[in-house]
């Protein structure tokens, strides 16, 4: 682990996070952007200009890789790809520029009648009949394509690279897209059961990068997929500890996107809110098993379709361990209670907890007391990222040979849950 | 959340019609009414009897376990060249040590067993884990801590969840106590969070069975029937637990001698359940505590001390807890037998507005981290092979043979064998 760059993270966490609770503290004021934690929408409505191009990610053991992404002018480089923020209804536009070395293009699993400068987009083949792109492409070295389309149904999507797609997605070339319902931003589906807390939006993308292929491709030598073997495990473009930076995080600029859950508890006797909403993606190859600590999740859809379509009965269901396909998209609800409120004076834990001498300590999330909202010192020589006394859980993939940094365990596919006290912090 | 409602046992009083009702007054509100498993206080369920405190001490230690000596050499990772006889390969694991002296405690170091003892809980019991950390008796040179994470306990306190970075570990010749009130029935899984993808990969993973407080109910269960869940649809005669782990005989041999493993590559070699190989599987319930005759199975398997072999009255409804903390996707299946799977990650599948989504199959999902609870109904007498049906999990090292994942349901006439102890 460097510990520079988590040393980076925290002091930035810590700065953030005074400004950011005055949103998290009042959720229902509504649209509140959070550039700290959550969903970050591309700006553009639904009209964008991308480039496809080469650059550099951020790895938190130092090495740096070669890869591909989608950017829009706002950027140089990125990784994962623009954020897609649109609405069911509301025609969408993407004017692809080519700055790569191969021809690529993009597809749009899930919407119909996607059209390439204006003509159906439909797979293209060679003379023989045998596929060579699964959309019309935008030539090598500065062509140019735009695809539209309108998508329809609220939910969770991703675009990708139709060209060459083993390697092109494995390079980068892949971003969300976010489906709102047309009468209400703040609901997954056009249900209102599937409402959540509007500043408690959240995407964890996981893909992986085979550090080898990357180089070979940089370097222009011949690629032997059948010793693909990925080391490094990405949610949102970042491998943890960087996965709890916040969103454009200086100190990682070509990866704007964090990944770090915050709620607060659910209060039953008054002052609930909506759930968080988890959009997860998966990427990857082979499915992934993605495990939120803290509490049980309830999937509400799959694939952009609600489990509880009208008529059709709630077919939601609890998950610990969410569960997503190769290339396919799940929608989730958090939420956390504080069920047994305990309290040091009023309602004790009911068993002696060790002192710190006799624990290894190497929590600094934590507050070294198990009270929410409650802090005591912690052992010499441990920095302490806890603010106010806040519970931290993880999540994280738990086939944990990708919960690693090349095989570094606390790395990978991993991030952090944050619950502040029900009062939040005291302003720092 | 709490241990006061009826949930699924009568659909007038159950906890999600109660909570259902609650915010349709507040719908106007945008509250969502997927709140699903967490509710506010009810009235108590007539007739129920508060469970006992339930006291557990386990230990987390290294030792040594027995793969099917049938399978191909894998030379020099396995066998285990510095394994004593009559095992081939290093773990880490828990023990149970309930009731043994301090002396005796100390004495079970370098003595781990694959998988973890089967724990079971009633739901709202009080579960106090005592974890003493015996330290690895073949690494004198490695420091490291154990804990006790409660793979999806709903609600949890980072100070029991067991993971190192988010609040502590126990280190070495130390005990922490490790406490939990259970709300919520169904098969959980507990593991080491230390250093997770070593010590999950080297044996320190097992269940967690909670059953429901309908179980216990006097009233609302008179006949004192078993249940999955607080739903009277998942009542059963007789429950097994099927646990899956795969290991990786490289990784365990680097740990023995001292060499360090990349874990983002897993190939695994043999393929568990309940911490067996095929055609182990098939042999009884041995006791680590126990001394067996020289050359013996329960010499051999004392560390891996639980079979899978399922047994049942034709007739009889089986309660099958599948779950796995392996890194692959399994397919499990019984020749022939269809399954209904009622409950996922311990969750009745079963949504807000009572819709079943429970279903029949004959090929049960399985991913890392996952757990199933599947009823089948034990056919005509005689002999069923249960199996995963990602075959590459079906043979011992890939040495051609059956060997894995594999084991049988052992059906006999109805009213033969007496009934499960519970």
């Amino acid at each position: 682990m460097n510990l520079r760059r988590i040393l980076a993270g925290g002091l930035s966490l810590t700065v953030l996070t005074g400004a950011l609770f005055a949103a998290a503290a009042a959720p229902s004021s509504g649209a509140t952007a959070t550039p700290g934690e959550g969903i970050m929408c591309e700006p553009g409505n639904g009209n964008y200009v991308m480039t496809a191009t080469t650059g550099r990610m951020s790895l938190p053991d130092g090495n740096t890789i070669f890869t591909w992404g989608y950017h829009t002018p706002t950027h140089n480089f990125q990784n994962t790809a623009p954020v897609l923020c649109v609405t069911a209804g509301t025609p969408v536009r993407i004017a692809l520029t080519n700055s790569l070395r191969e021809d690529t293009s993009l597809v749009f699993p899930g919407m119909h009648d996607v059209k390439a400068d204006g003509v159906e987009s439909a797979p293209l083949s060679d003379v023989t009949g045998r596929v060579t792109s699964l959309a019309p492409v935008a030539a090598a070295n500065g062509g140019t394509v735009t695809y539209t389309f309108t998508p329809d149904k609220p939910g969770t999507y991703l675009y990708e690279s139709g060209t060459d797609v083993n390697k092109q997605v494995e390079m980068g070339l892949y971003g969300a897209i976010i489906v709102y319902p047309a009468t209400s931003r703040y609901q997954a589906y056009d249900d209102p059961r599937t409402a959540y807390e509007p500043t408690r939006e959240y995407l964890h993308m996981l893909s992986e990068v085979d550090p080898d292929i990357h180089a070979q491709i940089e370097q222009g030598k011949p690629v032997d997929w059948s010793k693909y073997s990925a080391k490094y495990f990405l949610l949102n473009g970042r491998s943890a500890p960087d996965t709890i930076s916040p969103n454009d995080a200086a100190w990682l600029p070509n990866q704007p996107y964090g990944s770090m859950t915050r709620v607060r508890p659910q209060d039953p006797n008054g002052g609930d809110t909506a759930p968080a909403l988890m959009r997860y993606i998966n990427v990857m190859s082979e499915d992934a098993a993605f495990h939120p600590h803290g509490n049980t999740e309830r999937v509400i859809g799959e694939d952009g379709a609600p489990l509880d379509k009208v008529g059709s009965g709630d077919k939601s269901y609890g998950s610990f361990l969410v569960d997503i396909g190769p290339n396919r998209t799940v929608d989730a609800l958090f939420e956390w209670f504080d069920v047994e409120k305990y309290d040091p004076v009023s309602n004790p834990i009911p068993v002696p907890l060790s002192p710190f001498q006799d624990l290894i300590v190497k929590g600094t999330w934590y507050a070294m007391s198990p009270y929410l909202g409650q802090q005591q010192s912690l052992p010499a020589g441990v920095s302490q990222f806890n603010q106010c006394g806040e519970y931290y859980h993880m999540a994280h993939n738990h086939n944990l040979s990708k919960a690693t940094n090349y095989g570094a365990t606390f790395g990978g596919q991993m991030t952090l849950i944050r619950i502040d006290p029900l009062n939040g912090c005291p302003a720092q | 959340m709490t241990d006061d409602t009826t949930s699924g046992i009568n659909p007038l009083l159950s906890r999600r019609n109660f909570l259902r009702a609650g915010v349709l007054g507040a719908a106007g509100a945008g509250v969502a009414l997927y709140a699903g498993r967490q509710a506010s206080k009810a009235v108590a369920a007539p007739g129920f009897v508060p469970t006992k405190t339930d006291e557990v001490r386990l230990v987390g230690t290294d030792g040594w376990v027995s793969m099917p000596d049938s399978a191909s050499p894998m030379d020099p990772y396995w066998p285990d060249s510095l394994a004593p006889s009559p095992y081939n390969m290093y773990v880490f694991g828990f023990r149970d040590v309930t009731g043994l002296s301090e002396a005796q405690i100390i004495a079970q170091r370098g003595l781990a067993q694959i998988s973890a003892p089967v724990l079971a809980f009633d739901e709202g019991s009080e579960v106090k884990i005592s974890l003493t950390n015996l330290g690895l008796s073949m690494r004198p040179d490695l420091v490291d801590g154990h804990t006790m994470h409660w793979h999806g306990f709903n609600n949890a306190l980072p100070i029991f969840d067991g993971v190192p970075e988010m609040s502590a570990s126990v280190p070495i010749g130390k005990t922490m106590v490790y406490y939990y009130r259970p709300h919520d029935a169904g098969t959980f899984m507990y593991h080491c969070h230390f250093e997770d993808v070593e010590h999950v990969q080297m044996g320190m993973t097992g269940l967690v069975f909670v059953r429901p407080k309908l179980n216990n109910d006097k009233v609302l269960n008179p006949n004192g029937y078993r249940y999955a869940y607080n739903d009277v649809s998942t009542r059963y005669d007789r429950e097994f637990p099927l646990f899956l782990s795969e290991n990786q005989p490289e990784s365990h041999w680097r740990d023995a001698h001292i060499q360090i493993t990349d874990w983002a590559s897993f190939n695994p070699g043999f393929s568990l359940f309940n911490g067996r190989a095929y055609p182990d599987t098939l042999q009884g319930d041995f006791n680590p505590l126990t001394t067996y005759p020289a050359g013996s199975q329960g010499e051999r398997l004392k560390y891996q001390p639980k079979g899978s072999v399922i047994t049942a009255n034709a007739g009889e409804t089986v309660l099958l807890r599948i779950a796995s903390l392996g890194y692959v996707r399994h397919t499990v299946t019984i020749d022939g037998v269809p399954m209904k799977v009622v409950g996922t990650d311990a969750s009745l599948l079963k949504g807000a507005d009572g819709t079943d989504s429970s279903y029949v199959t004959n090929s049960v999902d399985v991913g890392p981290g996952e757990s199933r609870d599947v009823l089948f109904t034990a056919p005509a007498a005689g002999t069923y092979k249960i199996y995963d049906r990602n075959f590459s999990n079906l043979s011992n090292q890939g040495d051609g043979g059956y060997g894995g994942m594999l084991t049988e349901l052992r059906v006999s006439p109805a009213n033969t064998l007496p009934a499960q102890a519970r």
